[in-house]
């Protein structure tokens, strides 16, 4: 399957109303939050959250005109989901990436260090440094499941609002019991398996549904 | 007798408990130009997205180029081109970029014929689709099918806000592709007399039914006026004879009768003296088969 970067092109501009706001939002946080970062952070769990529905919805308003017209171009709807995965991850590291340079070049040290005199830098920049890739598999969990869910919600008869709920929840009772010290060394396991079986089901359901998704105008 | 380039089987679509598409059954040849008329709601529209694999049937089947519509794979779907009613470009994209987007759908496109039909349009492909005229955004969506060089163009009221003579002018670009490529086009519209010029078939829709699919040349055969003498009704006329519709109008009785070619010309002998016979045009056609149809059922 031949990537189409014109269909990436349209569907990045697409998500420019979610893109723009989402990157400085995200990147002056963490460049100016002053409590050291960690997953436990709400505020960055729901900025992910947000960010990850608001990338959702925007590729996935099936009753919209222009959805409607990049589906009556001739793309195969397997090559309009690869695209849209595809530019879902794109729009994700225009956003993500920047945060996470923040967070792992002495940036963000030097910023908390010598402007807010914090007492937490440069020592911690070394434990914050995983932080940026639990922001990632958040990411992971949620958007395929998100977009499982739009595809579910287009169809006529269909529901998948469950779905959702049960990805936030699992990202939520996660990061809660995860914050915990006393919490048993393979509750992580259990965590990235069942996150893991959660986000790929998604995304072959996802996949399997597209293919009979209706366009309804 | 050609490929078919599509073939319905008791094609049927509910939404909820209204049934918009029901039981249509047709298979229109490659090279035509198939009318599609009927009146609003009549689900001509369902028929076009069914086809473009829009919408899943409720029952029946559709195979489009050959290939079942519920899972058009990627070498039949690009050869198919489609003008809807409902859907348009984000109005912030370029002109340019809609053609490439649509020369990476379709592997035959154009792009010479597609600037030279810009400028015969005087369009620019530097503007936002948002910033055309009414007009001009129908030209750009019927200029980026007609490029991409379909096998089948499903066109959903593609002159709809066009001025006469560009409606007459989109329609002879539509008719020499159709014979230059020997693609079919399916055009659901309510001019009739625009889409009367080139068409080759008609098919009309009413409540969701298919009432006819037939040739234009055929009608105009097979078809005939009737109009009898003020207080005359109706004769019967036997077999070989289909009486389509009938219609009475202050004493007068209009009724619109189909026969087999080798009974056209018994016909007159059949009926009453003072009795007017005349040939059809598609839109008296048309008239009888929506509105007065179900007078005779």
């Amino acid at each position: 399957m031949k990537i189409k970067i014109a269909l990436l092109t349209l569907l990045q501009r697409q998500l420019l109303p979610v893109t723009l706001p989402a990157l400085p939002l995200g990147c002056l946080y963490v460049l100016f939050a002053r409590e050291p970062l960690d997953c436990r952070n709400p505020w960055l769990a729901l900025f992910v959250l947000v960010h990850s529905i608001a990338l959702a919805w925007g590729l996935g308003r099936s009753r919209s005109r222009s959805f409607a017209f990049v589906y009556t171009r001739g793309f195969s709807r397997d090559l309009l989901w690869t695209h849209k995965m595809l530019s879902t991850v794109l729009a994700i590291l225009c956003v993500w990436l920047p945060m996470a340079l923040i967070v792992w070049t002495p940036l963000r040290s030097t910023v908390q260090d010598k402007i807010f005199v914090s007492p937490y830098f440069p020592l911690f920049a070394i434990k914050e440094a995983s932080v940026p890739l639990v922001w990632l598999a958040f990411y992971a969990i949620l958007l395929p499941v998100f977009h499982y869910v739009w595809i579910r919600r287009a169809q006529p008869t269909l529901g998948g609002d469950g779905a959702a709920l049960l990805a936030i929840g699992l990202v939520i009772v996660a990061a809660t019991l995860l914050s915990f010290p006393w919490h048993p060394s393979w509750f992580k396991v259990l965590i990235a398996v069942a996150s893991t079986v959660m986000s790929v089901t998604a995304l072959v359901g996802g996949f399997l549904l597209h293919r009979q998704l209706e366009i309804q105008r | 007798m050609s490929e078919l380039a599509v073939e319905t089987k008791d094609l049927t679509r509910d939404y909820g408990r209204f049934r918009a598409l029901d039981q249509a059954t047709l298979a229109i040849e490659q090279g035509r130009v198939v009318a599609l008329l009927g009146p609003n709601g009549a689900g001509k529209t369902t028929l076009l997205h069914l086809l473009m694999g829009m919408l899943e049937p409720t029952h029946g089947l559709a195979r489009v180029l050959g290939s079942d519509s519920r899972r058009l794979p990627a070498g039949t779907v690009c050869r198919i081109g489609y003008v809807g009613d409902g859907e348009e470009p984000p109005s912030w994209a370029r002109v340019r970029q809609l053609m490439r987007v649509q020369a990476g759908a379709s592997g035959r496109f154009d792009r010479e014929f597609f600037q030279r039909f810009l400028a015969r349009h005087e369009l620019k492909a530097s503007r936002a689709f948002g910033a055309l005229s009414k007009g001009q955004k129908k030209w750009v969506r019927a200029g980026l099918v007609l490029a991409a060089r379909p096998c089948l163009a499903l066109l959903d009221e593609p002159v709809e806000g066009l001025d006469p003579s560009a409606r007459q002018s989109l329609y002879d670009e539509l008719r020499d592709q159709i014979n230059e490529t020997n693609a079919t086009a399916i055009v659901a519209t309510h001019i009739i007399s625009d889409i009367e010029r080139i068409a080759d078939d008609v098919a009309i829709i009413n409540h969701g039914k298919l009432v006819i699919h037939a040739s234009l040349e055929d009608l105009r055969d097979q078809v005939r006026e009737i109009e009898l003498a003020p207080d005359e009704q109706m004769p019967a006329v036997g077999d070989g004879y289909e009486i389509l519709g009938c219609k009475e109008t202050s004493g007068v009785t209009i009724a619109w009768v189909r026969s087999t070619p080798d009974q056209a010309g018994a016909l007159p002998a059949l009926l009453p003296p003072h009795t007017e016979l005349r040939t059809v045009g598609l839109e008296s056609f048309y008239l009888a088969m929506t509105e007065h149809h179900n007078t005779v059922n």
